[in-house]
């Protein structure tokens, strides 16, 4: 009766011990990508539980890693150079969930909004909204940086919305 | 304004089911659609399905590399 409590209650360890979680990795900036492939390739071979990598796009020198304890992502970046280590704490579901599914910029423009342009010939550069097509995914701006008035279309993926500066 | 070296990604994303193939491939070995684009960010390599959360909320079902964001 005893060892059979005694196994039950390991089960249900095991089963907590399961439980996913996220961590944080922190890589070279840039090598992101690199090192969720030698790491994807590391889980292959030596059977490592972790259930998925994740490169976030908005966060530089970050990997992801969805596993049920921070050693077995310490295990699986052991040795590799772009790596440099597992950031102490868990990261919440929803904070990455808001990571993956980035909400479309152009929804959240109106005219007359001031944005920076992110890619392109023009990227570093302010602009002044001057017109949203959200049905094409394209944004139509007005570049402020010019001495003279240049209208240009962008595609919705190009801006963000430019920070204020505190007064 | 320092130029930031970008490096071409070894992969290319599929625009129909976002899973990333290989540069040289002209065809997704997922759902075999010939539209592949070159320009994507970020990526979920999903490796066990069934016990991801992540990969549940995604809706991925099959182990493989997938692309965040494909333009």
């Amino acid at each position: 009766m005893g060892v059979w409590r005694v196994g039950q209650s390991a089960a249900e360890q095991r089963s907590s011990r399961a439980q996913p979680r996220l961590y944080a990795v922190r890589t070279v900036a840039g090598r992101e990508l690199d090192v969720a492939l030698i790491m994807e390739q590391r889980v292959k071979d030596e059977n490592i539980p972790i259930y998925a990598i994740i490169v976030p796009p908005q966060i530089r020198g970050y990997v992801i890693v969805e596993t049920s304890a921070a050693f077995h992502a310490a295990n699986a970046i052991q040795g590799i150079r772009y790596a440099k280590g597992v950031v102490p704490g868990v990261l919440r579901y929803e904070d990455v969930e808001s990571l993956l599914k980035p909400e479309a910029v152009v929804e959240t423009l109106k005219p007359g909004d001031i944005v920076e342009i992110i890619s392109g010939p023009f990227r570093g550069m302010k602009a002044q909204v001057v017109r949203v097509q959200p049905g094409k995914n394209e944004v139509v701006l007005n570049v402020l940086e010019v001495e003279y008035p240049l209208q240009i279309t962008v595609p919705g993926d190009s801006v963000r919305p430019a920070r204020e500066r505190g007064s | 304004m320092s130029a930031r070296r970008s490096r071409t990604p070894p992969f290319k994303a599929c625009r129909r089911c976002k899973s990333l193939a290989p540069r040289e491939a002209t065809r997704c070995p997922v759902c075999g659609s010939t539209d592949l684009s070159e320009d994507w960010e970020g990526a979920i390599i999903v490796i066990d399905p069934e016990n991801s959360l992540i990969a549940k909320k995604l809706g991925i079902t099959r182990p493989g590399r997938y692309a965040i964001k494909v333009r």
